[in-house]
């Protein structure tokens, strides 16, 4: 059958005009950013007429810099106490509501997925508040459960050492739920008739967890050990609202993408905000790599 | 003919054409603005709306755009316009709070992005008509670049039920000696402090570092914060805040501001609190329930220094270099800032003191309050306004400020562990450590 000519006419220009728009927008919106920051990294700037080339002192500056060292430590500790807490308690949860016996399943994977609904901005303003000394819930339930009233004045976001205890827990209440529903999905598809044969085989409930259901899920724990790893690296707005607009006491809650936002948008150094900027992602590709070839995510069919 | 690519595509074509015409037809005449003016505080729009038509009378062919920006947004916005140079995306004039003003003061002084106003103002002679320390946030390198809002002078409120309940005397707490042996006898730990001090944020360490005459940078923008003003106001700063200490007699809560203070001033948490003019009426709106309770008191003041009162934040309006029409910009920031009858208008509605002072004059800065008692408490801002310290800034002015509360964390720590052994050589080191990182920041800067 002969095509008609109408698509015969534009058909080898069709796909190209068809995608323009698409590659157009992206090589101005993300492309010339991408370069633009890159050429940034390496001058100091004020504004469009201050550019002076520093060759590699915005980087070499990074090593000295007590700041972005407090930042780094920082956010590696949240993205390893997340990834540490969150996935297993996310995939305890899938677990438990995945049995039969349990009444109300669906109602409680609503509760448990719900507080990410809420987006980190309304969970940052609401956690301010329950973290309040004196006035707030959870020093009235940690003093309850201490049984100690002092605690009640527990500053647990004006003390350096529990900025970071407070900010993951709160991240832990946001995101369990959200990481439980890629479990749950995944659980779903575990062929139930290799439980059937290792439950004749005399398999117990773990070694049926450990040599028939996580391998089914693996590939999913694996996903969302890369995107909580991801996500965590790039931390922002959590703290930021948590800790009323600031770092916290200390820097305590200073992470990379805040000193990012701080150097580029309060002090206006755009070149040492770019290094900043290149160093995360460049780091943030190692460890994906890293925690791919660790979980033996490449080189696999 | 055939569209070549099929009839969906000529469909959404056609459709886009079609919309893209009639929009072109429709005849809107909405005239440019002449001037457009950015403000951040909901309070300064609502008294420049009802300010704005006098001004439009005295200029009816001038159109003028007043528009309420985020705080947070206003001098990100504006930063990045600058940085960018994008001119269409910034105002004419804009208000620039005091802690973001040093921000913008990175490159050289000919590429600010705000017109010197230096010798506009000096030929005009109203550098001599507004307080000269409140020019010092705004200034870079000599030249200044904004119009001061207020003086903030800061008081502390107290609450006068409570303090007769407790048997204190206002005329008795004169100096922060008798203040702090005030704040031992009633202090209820857990419960009751005399003061609301910060142990981790600078605000109120920052007043008091003002108030004894030191600052976190020098007029000419060096660091000055591990001076010895500074080691002596910390060593008698820490030990009133090291919690469950028996030198402690201030405390805070997670914020100074809304519920939380409200909920601690009605419970008689912080008996006094710092308060620079504009925080005077938050409690006026936010603790009704003290109505006729509170009063309003000078600082105590320091065995070496006289000064009674300290300043706490602060305004800025700026012209910037883009604005076509600076005479009718600055005729603008002029009739906002120094018509007194106006000023006396606002303050009436702000609690804010101006930066003039031949505008104290007017009758409303007599006026008595009920909620401080009767309290004329703009003639009391007014009376410590002219001896409100300088408070000179620098690009750099967040760095040092988050420097400068480390080492209050660091102090602390090491009060509550070791008490005042070996702390002034602590505080010192610290003090020079943390400058010195600010220091080499400020080195890299090759502007």
């Amino acid at each position: 059958m002969t095509p008609r000519g109408s698509y015969r006419v534009g058909g080898g220009a069709a796909p190209y005009i068809f995608v323009a728009p698409f590659i157009l927008l992206f090589l101005v919106f993300s492309v010339y950013p991408i370069v633009q920051s890159l050429r940034l990294a390496f001058y100091a700037t004020s504004g469009p007429q201050d550019w002076s080339p520093v060759g590699l002192r915005n980087f070499s500056f990074l090593l000295q810099d007590p700041d972005f060292h407090k930042a780094v430590t920082n956010t590696l500790t949240y993205t390893v106490a997340t990834v540490l807490l969150q996935l297993p308690l996310s995939l305890g949860l899938a677990l438990l509501l995945s049995q039969k016996w349990l009444k109300g399943q669906n109602l409680f994977r609503l509760i448990f997925f719900s507080p990410h609904l809420l987006g980190q901005v309304f969970v940052g303003v609401l956690f301010a508040v329950l973290f309040q000394p004196k006035y707030g819930l959870v020093n009235h339930a940690y003093a309850a459960m201490t049984m100690n009233p002092a605690n009640i004045t527990t500053k647990w976001l004006g003390d350096p050492a529990t900025v970071m205890p407070a900010l993951v827990l709160t991240s832990l209440w946001m995101y369990v739920g959200f990481n439980m529903i890629y479990f749950l999905a995944a659980l779903q598809g575990v062929d139930q008739e290799l439980h059937e044969a290792a439950l004749v085989d005399g398999a117990g409930t773990l070694a049926r967890f450990r040599a028939v259901t996580l391998p089914a899920i693996w590939p999913v724990c694996q996903f969302v050990l890369v995107t909580s790893t991801m996500g965590s690296l790039q931390l922002f707005e959590l703290p930021y609202l948590l800790l009323g607009n600031t770092s916290g006491p200390d820097n305590a809650g200073l992470t990379i993408v805040m000193y990012l936002y701080q150097n580029g948008f309060s002090s206006g150094d755009l070149g040492y905000a770019s290094a900043v900027g290149w160093t995360l992602a460049v780091g943030m590709l190692v460890i994906s790599l890293a925690q791919l070839r660790l979980s033996g995510g490449m080189g696999k069919e | 003919m055939k569209f070549p690519f099929g009839p969906a595509p000529a469909l959404m074509l056609a459709l886009s054409l079609a919309s893209g015409i009639w929009l072109g037809m429709q005849n809107r005449t909405v005239k440019k603005a002449d001037l457009v003016f950015w403000t951040f505080s909901t309070t300064h729009y609502d008294a420049y709306m009802k300010a704005l038509p006098k001004f439009q009378r005295q200029h009816p062919d001038k159109v003028i755009d007043v528009q309420l920006v985020s705080g947070t947004g206003l001098p990100q916005r504006l930063q990045a316009a600058f940085q960018a140079g994008l001119t269409a995306d910034v105002p004419d004039v804009c208000e620039i709070e005091i802690s973001n003003a040093g921000t913008f003061f990175r490159g050289p002084v000919d590429h600010v992005g705000f017109w010197d106003i230096t010798d506009t103002l000096k030929s005009e002679g109203l550098d001599k008509r507004i307080i000269g320390a409140r020019f010092t946030p705004y200034t870079y390198k000599g030249r200044i670049f904004g119009l001061p809002h207020d003086v903030h002078p800061v008081m502390l409120a107290y609450n006068r039920e409570a303090f007769t309940k407790l048997g204190l005397k206002v005329e008795n707490l004169t100096t922060w000696e008798s203040f702090i042996a005030a704040g031992k006898k009633v202090r209820k730990p857990g419960a009751r402090y005399i003061t609301e001090f910060s142990d981790s944020g600078v605000d109120q360490l920052m007043t008091i570092l003002l108030q004894k005459g030191g600052g976190l940078f020098d007029a000419d923008g060096n660091v000055t914060f591990d001076n010895d003003i500074a080691v002596e106001t910390l060593l008698w700063y820490v030990p009133l805040v090291a919690d469950k200490q028996e030198s402690q007699i201030a405390s805070s809560l997670s914020s100074s501001f809304g519920q939380v203070m409200t909920q601690a001033l009605e419970d008689e948490y912080f008996l006094t609190v710092v308060t620079p003019d504009w925080r005077s009426k938050q409690h006026e709106t936010n603790v009704g329930k003290l109505s006729g309770k509170m009063g309003l008191m000078p600082l105590p003041t320091f065995p070496d220094n006289p000064r009674k009162t300290s300043t706490w934040g602060g305004t800025m309006l700026g012209i910037t270099r883009k604005c076509a029409d600076k005479q009718l910009a600055w005729d603008f920031a002029k009739f906002l800032y120094l018509n007194k009858e106006d000023l006396a208008e606002r303050y009436s509605e702000t609690y804010i003191l101006p930066p003039v002072p031949d505008a104290w004059n007017e009758p409303a800065f007599d006026q008595a309050y009920a909620f401080y008692g009767g309290q004329r408490i703009g003639r009391d801002y007014a009376t410590l306004a002219l001896d409100v310290p300088p408070q000179y800034t620098s690009p750099f002015q967040d760095v040092a400020k988050g420097k400068f509360g480390q080492v209050l964390i660091a102090g602390v720590g090491h009060y509550s562990k070791s008490g005042p052994d070996g702390l002034r050589d602590f505080l010192k080191r610290e003090l020079k450590s943390r400058a010195d990182e600010v220091r080499k920041r400020i080195a890299r800067n090759p502007f």
